[in-house]
């Protein structure tokens, strides 16, 4: 784990309250996985005091960088969207386990919303393995991002709620009948992942989710991030940030 | 180079810089970022008797200048924390102190006796003030009867050093620190959090599902310096402060106001190398000053 100082190279607008970041950030680029994260500082001072969770949508090694997106829903990120190019903030990372390495021949990735963003470094991982199926959704087209660099990586489809991109409904509309033989790798809203789950779990095959919570630390201190985890029929709360964020669909409580 | 060492009640501390229970988990994470042997002590995350499982989330809350948390002592019992997580700290050359915690007298005494039975603790801090279970820790904590009850009962089965946490959440620290010191305390840490309220608005209802939490950060400090002061001229054992400090400058300020040794929190959370930064910033500043030993600033406020 590392904490550098980074400078931002870009933060813009790319969609509905949807921003893109660009950092300067060689030490945890050299270091960082699909599926893991950064925690960033969103202002210049102390305040906001506590640094937010991004997931890390591009890793560019020998560039020294990655890149986040991530959307505007509150002061934080409100703030760090004001940050300019150029500015230097504190990030932490690589956080988190990563995506573990599929062991079915074919990969199925399905994301929704601002849970597209993680799954790029996965999609791009496997793009040379071939063979790997991308769901993508959301509301509105608006919302929709990183497509172009999905279809480099494998089959892609996309659905939006609102028909404005792709096929009108719910991503997982659009998954195949028949998952034998497949792995799923998904992150999105809580509703879309319990589908997924259920899915998974009816035709008995692996599913791999990244959860999503709120953080104080992001290192695994302050016990603050935890989820209710299945584990030998028993509930423990683990930490989202260390034992997670991507966790065996089995295992995740989602009526708790 | 100015000396930092101090002694914390027979306990020779490297520096006076220590970390805050539940900010730092069992050290393993921040042994990630630096070599823990730069700190004077670690104080671990609150161990219990049986493993807790703690509040169900959400757990925290930013608020201006700190956070709020509701983690309820989640740690996973003391035999675990004597098998897994104390042994890894054998190899740093800092100070190790557990907290310990518990919902009843017996509970206290025998985490104490299963801690000093293991040899891998310096000493303990006897956590009375956690504001975040139904059970004992607070309720102990703002009774001047029960903290000294407390003190007597730990004293009891350990040789090792115990500084009794306090918590914030009183009207008068007076009394409740000159029970522990009477019943044997060796030394007393303060402040724990402050108990606050998160509203969730949009739901019209409390944020945290045990309503009430523990704030802390560097919106404390004032408070927290006040509560040193106070307590620090009321006993004669050293202090431990802590709440709020960011900087090798609030910790000076923490020693001025009478304590031997500080402890950093909540800034672990803002920046995971704050410990050894501000052991740095001490040096720095007493050097500027040309103060040759920190212990020249333990309670020198001028008044």
């Amino acid at each position: 784990m590392i904490s550098e100082r980074a400078q931002i190279t870009l933060n813009r607008q790319i969609g509905r309250d949807i921003w893109q970041l660009r950092l300067q950030a060689p030490q945890i680029a050299a270091a960082a996985c699909a599926g893991q994260f950064v925690m960033l500082q969103c202002g210049t001072g102390l305040d906001p005091f506590l640094k937010r969770p991004l997931g890390i949508n591009q890793i560019c090694a020998p560039h020294g960088v990655i890149t986040c997106v991530y959307r505007v829903v509150g002061r934080g990120t409100g703030l760090l969207s004001d940050l300019a190019v150029g500015s230097e903030i504190t990030v932490l990372g690589p956080c988190g386990q990563p995506w573990p390495q599929p062991k079915e021949a074919k990969a199925v990735i399905i994301g929704g919303g601002m849970g597209i963003a993680p799954l790029l470094p996965l999609a791009e991982d496997l793009a040379a393995r071939g063979n790997t199926e991308i769901y993508l959704g959301a509301n509105t087209s608006d919302e929709l991002f990183a497509l172009v660099d999905f279809a480099k990586c494998g089959s892609l489809r996309v659905a939006t709620l609102d028909g404005t991109a792709g096929v009108k409904g719910f991503v997982t509309d659009l998954l195949p009948a028949d998952l034998s033989g497949m792995e799923i790798f998904s992150c999105g809203p809580m509703p879309m992942m319990k589908a997924v789950a259920a899915l998974a779990a009816q035709q008995n095959i692996t599913c791999w989710l990244s959860l999503e919570e709120h953080m104080g630390c992001g290192i695994g201190t302050c016990m603050g991030c935890v989820r209710p985890i299945k584990e030998n029929d028993q509930i423990f709360y683990k930490r989202v940030c260390r034992e997670g964020p991507v966790f065996n669909a089995l295992e995740v409580v989602f009526d708790a | 180079m100015p000396n930092l060492a101090v002694n914390l009640a027979g306990l020779a501390l490297k520096n006076p810089v220590l970390t805050a229970s539940g900010t730092f988990g069992f050290g393993r994470e921040y042994a990630e970022f630096y070599d823990l042997s730069l700190l004077g002590g670690v104080v671990v995350k609150g161990t219990t008797l049986e493993k807790k499982q703690g509040n169900p989330p959400p757990r925290i809350a930013e608020s201006v200048g700190g956070l709020l948390n509701s983690v309820g002592l989640q740690n996973p019992g003391v035999e675990a924390v004597i098998a897994t997580e104390l042994p890894f700290l054998r190899q740093y050359d800092t100070a190790k102190i557990v907290n310990i915690a518990g919902a009843t007298v017996d509970q206290y005494r025998a985490v104490a006796e299963k801690i000093s039975a293991s040899g891998l603790a310096d000493a303990l801090e006897v956590n009375i003030s956690c504001p975040n279970v139904k059970a004992g820790g607070m309720a102990f904590g703002t009774d001047p009867v029960a903290a000294g009850e407390i003190t007597r009962a730990v004293r009891a089965v350990t040789r090792l050093p115990i500084f009794l946490k306090l918590s914030p959440n009183v009207t008068d620290i007076v009394p409740i620190a000159k029970a522990c010191e009477a019943e044997g305390a060796d030394g007393i840490s303060l402040i724990n959090t402050i108990s606050g309220l998160v509203i969730d608005l949009e739901n019209r209802r409390p944020f945290f599902a045990n309503k009430v939490a523990g704030m802390s950060g560097p919106a404390l400090k004032p408070v927290a310096l006040r509560f040193v002061w106070q307590a620090s001229r009321a006993v004669k054992i050293p202090v431990i402060g802590l709440g709020g400090i960011m900087t090798g400058q609030d910790a000076l300020e923490f020693m001025l106001a009478g304590a031997t040794a500080v402890q950093i929190g909540s800034a672990n959370f803002y920046d995971p190398v704050s410990g050894p930064r501000i052991v740095q910033e001490m040096e720095q500043w007493l050097q500027e000053h040309k103060v040759a030993d920190v212990r020249e600033l333990i309670g020198a406020l001028a008044e």
